[in-house]
């Protein structure tokens, strides 16, 4: 005779799809242990690192909650049945301890705060909230992408911690940043593929990491960073590429984290989403997050003016279509000239005291837009994908008399 | 998982449940569905047994007991069925917060054959969504109300 554990659907994965699993035992404690030792997977399931109960698994013995009685002392007798269920709870608010950070600075990831922008909602509009995404580690969205591309290439063995394979992207901006100080943290050497019209900050921050930069023609812009990082990576099978523009993993950080933040801060409530759109990874894995929840969302894509391709933005018209981007799921591009973003940016600095940098000030104004077309009870959410510190040079923040912004942001890459 | 059958919730089950929701308040109120193939048969209302404005669980006996008697209730053969087959769904109320999963309804959703039924208190008339919660995702389940 023996004990027999009957086990949730939700467990038996880790107990090779068993319904009930024989065990020895004269105590619960000892009829788990006998569980443990067969099936180890199935432990941190049931049991804390201190061996106690979880909280959210319930464990009967003769039909009695073991919890309100001996605990794990409560005898099991031979034939005895112990049945474990996980508890059907839940709640309405974020339980503190589930609170990001405790590990390496890489567990500072996400998690960043929405705030509301109630000194910029058009009068009689929708309420206007921005994700503060400058206050992750690196300074930028581009956090969440690195760390889903990395992750993911370890866990299936392209990548090996501390091993100092070379990494390299195609990128002048945010997430050069992001994978330099990830492959600091996680013992790689990255290599950045830019344009020589990059800013300095973004060159030196990169540098400052301790990754290699190579140039590409300014003229060729970004796309001719990606050519350049294309033919170097196929003459050197050994370094990895990740390369975002095709990558579902960077989609899938933003709907795995970005999205569900979101929904988590307004209950759900949203109503329309925007953002510019680079790679489209926002666009694509934040939209698809919202629209679960809410198939009537409106994903607003912030377009700059063909020509303009300075933004940090991509313009549809200009010739590559990142693999990851659907533009079917997009709602709405609105378009967006360089002025309206300058003119959103000193908005948000001077009424909303939040330094954003250029591509922010373009989601900014078309999120104002789209706001000013809805209701009051409505929300609009827009993303600050990164802060103005990294665009100080530009001198765009203050106001000069006579200037002329259009040519002042000439020549310049600004993501 | 896309595409998870239409949740079928009878009208009399439906008003039996905002009533319920309505009476626990000022706390979240709770309960589970009985039925099979997606349809919602009968209530089963449960304690809360950590009765909070902003918290529910299912109190441990009523919650064994609430299965024991889905399973008699709808011939649940213990040897080769689970109960989860006549779960239809997982009932809770929020009190003032829209009828969407919080980060703690989804972080300790072990059911991932039911659907969560949510009774949303803060619009008038209340809200009534079902999701289901598998691995940390949550995907809308349409509901058809009933007679
Ligand atoms: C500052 C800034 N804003 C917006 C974007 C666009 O984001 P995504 O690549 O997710 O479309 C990027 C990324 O290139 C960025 O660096
Ligand atoms: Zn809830």
């Amino acid at each position: 005779m023996a004990i027999q554990i009957r086990i949730p659907p939700v467990l038996r994965p880790s107990v090779g799809g068993a319904r009930q699993v024989a065990v020895e035992g004269a105590t619960l404690r000892e009829a788990l242990a006998d569980l443990f030792a067969q099936h180890p997977a199935v432990q941190s399931q049931v049991v804390d690192d201190a061996g106690e109960i979880n909280r959210f698994v319930n464990v009967y013995v003769d039909n009695e909650d073991v919890r309100l009685g001996q605990g794990l002392d409560t005898p099991v007798a031979d034939g005895g049945t112990v049945i474990v269920l996980p508890a059907m709870a839940g709640g309405s608010v974020f339980p503190p301890n589930l609170c990001r950070g405790g590990g390496d600075v890489l567990s500072a990831i996400g998690g960043t705060p929405l705030v509301e922008l109630p000194h910029l909602r058009p009068e009689g509009g929708a309420r206007v909230w921005a994700k503060l995404e400058m206050l992750n580690p690196s300074g930028s969205i581009k956090d969440r992408v690195a760390l889903s591309l990395i992750d993911a290439a370890e866990a299936d063995g392209r990548l090996t911690p501390g091993s100092g394979q070379i990494v390299m992207e195609p990128t002048s901006g945010n997430t050069g940043i992001a994978l330099a100080m990830i492959c600091a943290v996680r013992g790689y050497r990255f290599r950045a593929v830019m344009p020589e019209s990059a800013t300095p900050e973004r060159v030196q921050q990169i540098s400052m990491y301790g990754a290699e930069i190579v140039f590409s023609p300014g003229e060729l812009g970004s796309n001719g960073g990606v050519a350049l990082a294309r033919e170097l990576a196929a003459a050197d099978p050994t370094i990895y590429m990740p390369f975002q523009y095709a990558n579902p993993e960077n989609p899938n950080a933003h709907y795995r984290t970005t999205g569900p933040e979101i929904l988590d801060a307004l209950d759900g409530k949203v109503d329309a989403f925007v953002a510019g759109l680079g790679t489209g990874g926002t666009l694509m894995g934040v939209g698809r997050a919202l629209r679960e929840a809410n198939p009537d969302v409106q994903i607003v894509a912030a377009e700059p003016l063909q020509g303009e391709a300075v933004m940090g933005l991509r313009s549809l018209e200009d010739g590559y279509t990142p693999e990851i981007l659907d533009v079917s799921q997009l709602d709405r591009k609105l378009l967006v000239t360089n002025t309206e973003s300058v003119q959103a940016m000193r908005l948000a600095l001077r009424r909303e005291g939040i330094w954003i940098g250029v591509s922010c000030g373009a989601a900014l104004s078309v999120a104002l837009r789209v706001a000013g077309q809805m209701d009051p009870d409505q929300n609009v959410v827009t993303v600050f994908a990164d802060g103005g510190a990294r665009y100080a040079s530009a001198n765009l923040f203050e106001e000069r008399e006579g200037e002329d912004l259009e040519e002042l942001m000439e020549d310049r890459l600004w993501w | 998982m896309v595409g998870d059958a239409p949740l079928v919730l009878p009208r009399a089950l439906r008003d039996e449940l905002v009533a319920h929701a309505r009476a626990g308040l000022p706390n979240e109120a709770c309960g589970i569905l009985g039925g099979r193939n997606g349809r919602a048969e009968r209530f089963y209302p449960a304690v809360n047994g950590e009765p909070s404005p902003f918290f529910y669980s299912i109190e441990s006996r009523d919650l064994l007991r609430i299965l024991q008697e889905i399973e008699r209730d709808f011939g649940v053969d213990a040897a080769q069925e689970d109960v989860e087959d006549a779960v239809a769904a997982i009932y809770h109320s929020h009190v003032e917060s829209p009828a969407f999963p919080s980060r703690t309804d989804v972080e300790i959703a072990h059911w991932p054959d039911a659907a969560y039924l949510i009774v949303g208190l803060g619009s008038e008339p209340p809200d009534v969504r079902a999701f289901m919660i598998r691995d940390g995702r949550i995907s809308r389940r349409e509901i058809i109300v009933e007679g």
